[in-house]
């Protein structure tokens, strides 16, 4: 017996429509793309920041899901393939936002110097219900700041903390380990928080 | 960290779990001790609010819709990739013999 053939078998919600679809349905196609239309023109437009390059990676990931569905072994969840797909588009495409240089991020960047003064208080954003805190200016600077992360580390953040996948889940999507998601989601997330304390502080 | 008797080493091997201690992903013994060391020390303290509000926050950011007019020609994109699979495949001219 093949490794494939141990894997686990996993179903959701999609299964019943791509089996159906790999059956011979292909007039159910349409479905697939109602579903993850949306979903996927906001990662576009996360990563890219361009709504002609969301537009763009929807479209192309779809003749991508057209051409490879039948290729689909149920041994991850659709959507989790689906962004597979949507990302390896993505960076083959090298769809480098304008405010996005390639470069590391180092913890050390981060990290407050053993002189540094320290308040005795978190500042009052930080202590504020999000309700209170969120409105439109503060969710630009949030995705101005995210489209000015490197790509490799916005990759993470995004599908971590935008669209919501598990540590396990990303590195599956990134193909890498789940301690370099960490560590990249980490100092993602370092980064942003230095931007939204400049944002804050003004 | 301005205090002199604080170990800023252990600050720096705590701030290195942050992003783990707000996902849940920290085994009960380093929990712990990071809880520990976030009652004492309050530049950490900080640090971890101002991290976790972050995360809050790219939690809450909303889906835009799609571009007005986009979704049609998503559809139509699809009904051409439909039509060109199933179109028969050219005939090939015989070979002169």
């Amino acid at each position: 017996m093949t490794a494939s053939h141990n894997r686990k078998r996993i179903t959701d919600q999609d299964t019943e429509l791509i089996e159906a679809i790999n059956a011979g349905r292909g007039d159910r196609f349409p479905e697939l793309l109602k579903r993850y239309e949306e979903k996927l023109y906001n990662f576009g437009l996360r990563m890219c920041g361009d709504v002609r390059d969301a537009e763009d990676l929807v479209q192309d990931t779809f003749l991508n899901v057209f051409k490879y569905l039948k290729d689909f072994r149920f041994e991850t969840k659709f959507k989790n393939w689906l962004y597979r797909v949507a990302t390896s588009t993505c960076i083959k495409k090298r769809r480098k936002s304008k405010f996005a240089p390639e470069h590391e991020i180092s913890l050390d960047d981060f990290i407050p110097a053993e002189s540094e003064q320290v308040a005795q208080e978190a500042p009052g954003w930080a202590r504020m219900p999000l309700e209170q805190l969120l409105n439109e200016e503060l969710a630009v600077q949030l995705k101005e700041a995210i489209l000015s992360l490197p790509e490799k580390y916005r990759l993470v953040v995004v599908l971590r903390d935008l669209e919501g996948f598990s540590t396990a889940e990303t590195a599956h999507i990134l193909n890498l380990q789940p301690s370099n998601v960490k560590v990249r989601l980490h100092r993602a997330r370092l980064f942003l928080r230095d931007q939204l304390k400049g944002y804050f502080e003004q | 960290m301005s205090d002199k008797d604080h170990d800023h080493g252990h600050c720096l091997e705590m701030f290195r779990k942050l992003s783990e201690y707000i996902d849940g992903e920290l085994d009960q013994l380093c929990c712990e001790e990071l809880e520990k060391h976030l009652a004492d020390c309050p530049a950490c303290k900080i640090c971890m609010m101002t991290l976790k509000q972050t995360v809050n926050l790219c939690r809450e950011v909303k889906d835009n819709p799609v571009p007005e007019g986009f979704s049609h020609k998503m559809a139509v994109f699809i009904e051409e990739l439909q039509v060109k699979k199933d179109a028969p495949l050219p005939t090939k001219p015989a070979k002169k013999l």
